[in-house]
């Protein structure tokens, strides 16, 4: 599914002392069956932008279109089931979605609210539990008794068994230990490359943008500032840096091989294409060991 | 003496037939100390950092804190030392806006008015909060979130600092030089900080890694002998610095790379030496 911005303006409590314009003036479009990357500084509307994808958030000014639904201010709650199975959202808290009194019945209420039978919901859960990492025996417990990064998890796995077609994720790999990190984000991967859908996720990992990304946005100030894929936004590391922004680790470390000498024809994103291109720099120089 | 934390033969499980989340945990820490806590998702970090701020009613093991055992009576003594920052800010926030929630700390510390106002003011310049202080928290982006809490402590100028992933939604950027406001902080009031976290680079400049896995220490060590045992980090899902991973790859390559540990800016060296230099 493909949602488009048309100049959306978010203002959080209008005409209050707290009145705060959040995103000004946003047009873009998301592809279907793309992964898009929010890339920005603290507070500069990434969470903001993210819930206006299931309406959520509506715009003060502007329409966003997801799929054929189109949604402006004037969009009333009535008519949002639909769109609401359809993208499912993981929130930056995860405590704040988690709900009910096993983990087993948080992640079966998405599939039984939209239709699949209590034993169906509770064999999806199973499903879901083990591929977010965790043992089943976790099903029985209060969501509310877990560590941070296995609430993350739960939270994760009650979206997925919604199989939804937007898949809206916000800092997913926050509080998730490192092995955890790279299997669920190779778990978003290789779904969405089986199932074709569309995700947008935010994240300050500039490896997963790297790695995962078929476009990125980068955010400032409530304003897109920059579009494109990883290899486009990350080629001026200068440019990043100014915004104070950070590249991948490995092209930050060819961008300092670069000041020492070493000459890039184009600057690696990850680890391999880095280690690559040093092997080409060591057989060149004709020293290749063992 | 000098040791500010010390820990003996903590033992704790959250209830009678579940698997300790603490089991036999032993160390100390001396004053000054910058240690870095890692370990994977339900390891037991959080219940230890709750542990040492006396929030767990453990029956097993034994816990001091400068100088003072932790018991019923002893804890407000104790937790007045500490300044803790938990791994859900919205856990975390007290006042009604940014302002008051940073002055909550001080207020109970009873500092006189005029220099809480300082601190307060101090301290949201530092996370670069100072606009935001009228705001309720509620009404913050996640890291602005954080930010705040960070100010909490750093107004609040505790001798013991618990970073419970305290950054973990900060932008890369911004960690750093929040981290860098900590870092100067403890050295000018010679602090004792214990940083719970997931990034690898938060460890590196630690002055010892405790390694949690399933609730007990598995190794302890300055950062460069725990790095050099990268596959037992991998093994127990965690990170090891990005220039050791550059060096597996370059070894998958059969590329010959250095044995002793270097950080990037010595692997940019490295190859500098092997490819470039004259
Ligand atoms: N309130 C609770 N009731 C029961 N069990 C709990 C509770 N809180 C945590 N646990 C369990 O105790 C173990 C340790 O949890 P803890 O929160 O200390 O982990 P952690 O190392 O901080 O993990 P994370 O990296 O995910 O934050 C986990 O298995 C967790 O499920
Ligand atoms: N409920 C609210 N009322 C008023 N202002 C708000 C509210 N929620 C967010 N804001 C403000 O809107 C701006 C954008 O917030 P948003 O949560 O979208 O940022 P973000 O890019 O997700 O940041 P982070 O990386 O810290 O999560 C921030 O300056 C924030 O203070
Ligand atoms: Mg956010
Ligand atoms: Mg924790």
């Amino acid at each position: 599914m493909a949602i488009t911005f048309k100049e959306v303006t978010y203002t959080y409590s209008p005409g209050t002392p707290f009145e705060f314009q959040a995103l000004k003036n946003i047009s873009t479009k998301i592809e279907d069956n793309s992964v898009t990357a929010v890339i920005g500084h603290t507070g500069s509307g990434k969470s903001t932008f993210l819930q206006h994808l299931n309406a959520l958030l509506k715009p003060t000014g502007g329409t966003v279109m997801i799929g054929n639904t189109t949604i402006t201010s004037e969009t009333s709650n009535k008519n949002l089931k639909p769109l609401r199975k359809k993208v499912g959202i993981v929130f930056q808290f995860p405590e704040n979605q988690l709900f009910a009194e096993t983990v087993e019945k948080d992640i079966a209420f998405g599939p039984e609210n939209f239709g699949s039978t209590a034993e169906e919901a509770s064999k999806i859960a199973k499903e879901m539990i083990t591929l977010v990492g965790l043992p089943e025996s976790v099903l029985s417990r209060s969501p509310f008794e877990l560590s941070g990064g296995q609430m993350r998890r739960v939270a994760i796995a009650g979206v997925l068994a919604m199989h939804p077609e937007v898949l809206v994720l916000d800092e997913p790999t926050a509080g998730l230990d490192p092995g955890g990190r790279r299997e669920i984000m190779q778990l978003f991967g290789d779904l969405q490359k089986k199932q074709k859908f569309t995700i947008v996720l935010v994240t300050h990992q500039m490896e997963d943008v790297a790695n995962y990304a078929d476009h990125v946005i980068v955010m400032e100030h409530g304003k897109i500032v920059k579009e494109g894929s990883p290899r486009a936004v990350f080629a001026n590391v200068e440019w990043l840096h100014e915004k104070q922004l950070d590249v991948p680790a490995s092209t930050e470390f060819a961008f300092e091989m670069q000041k020492r000498g070493f000459q890039f024809t184009r600057l690696p994103l990850t680890e391999s294409e880095l280690a690559d291109d040093i092997a080409d720099f060591f057989k060149k120089r004709g020293q290749t060991h063992e | 003496m000098n040791e500010m934390i010390k820990v003996s033969h903590l033992t704790y499980a959250y209830t009678q037939n579940s698997q300790p989340a603490l089991d036999d945990v032993s160390f100390t820490i001396s004053s000054g100390d910058w240690v870095a806590i890692v370990g994977h998702n339900g390891s037991g970090k959080s219940t230890l950092a709750q542990a040492l701020d006396g929030l767990i009613d453990f029956k097993l093991g034994n816990i001091w804190v400068d100088g003072t055992k932790l018991t019923e009576q002893s804890v407000w003594t104790v937790r007045s030392n500490i300044g803790m920052i938990f791994q859900n800010p919205d856990n975390q926030f007290v006042g009604a806006t940014v302002e008051d929630d940073v002055a909550f700390g001080l207020e109970n510390m009873a500092v006189p008015h005029d220099e809480m106002q300082a601190r307060v003011d101090e301290a949201l310049s530092e996370v670069h909060m100072s606009d935001f202080r009228r705001k309720q928290p509620e009404q913050l982006s996640g890291g602005q979130k954080q930010r705040v809490a960070l100010a909490g402590v750093i107004a609040m100028q505790p001798k013991i600092i618990i970073l419970d992933e305290a950054t973990s939604m900060l932008d890369p950027v911004g960690r750093r030089e929040i981290l860098g406001v900590i870092r100067k902080l403890k050295k000018r009031l010679g602090i004792t900080v214990l940083s719970i976290t997931h990034e690898i680079d938060e460890t590196t400049d630690a002055d010892k890694i405790i390694v949690l896995n399933d609730g007990k220490i598995v190794s302890t060590g300055a950062p460069e002998t725990i790095y050099s045992h990268s596959g037992l980090l991998l093994k127990l899902g965690l990170d090891v610095p990005y220039s050791q991973r550059l060096k597996r790859e370059l070894t998958q390559r059969h590329i010959k790379t250095p044995e002793t540990y270097f950080d990037e800016e010595g692997m940019v060296d490295w190859l500098w030496q092997s490819l470039l230099k004259k």
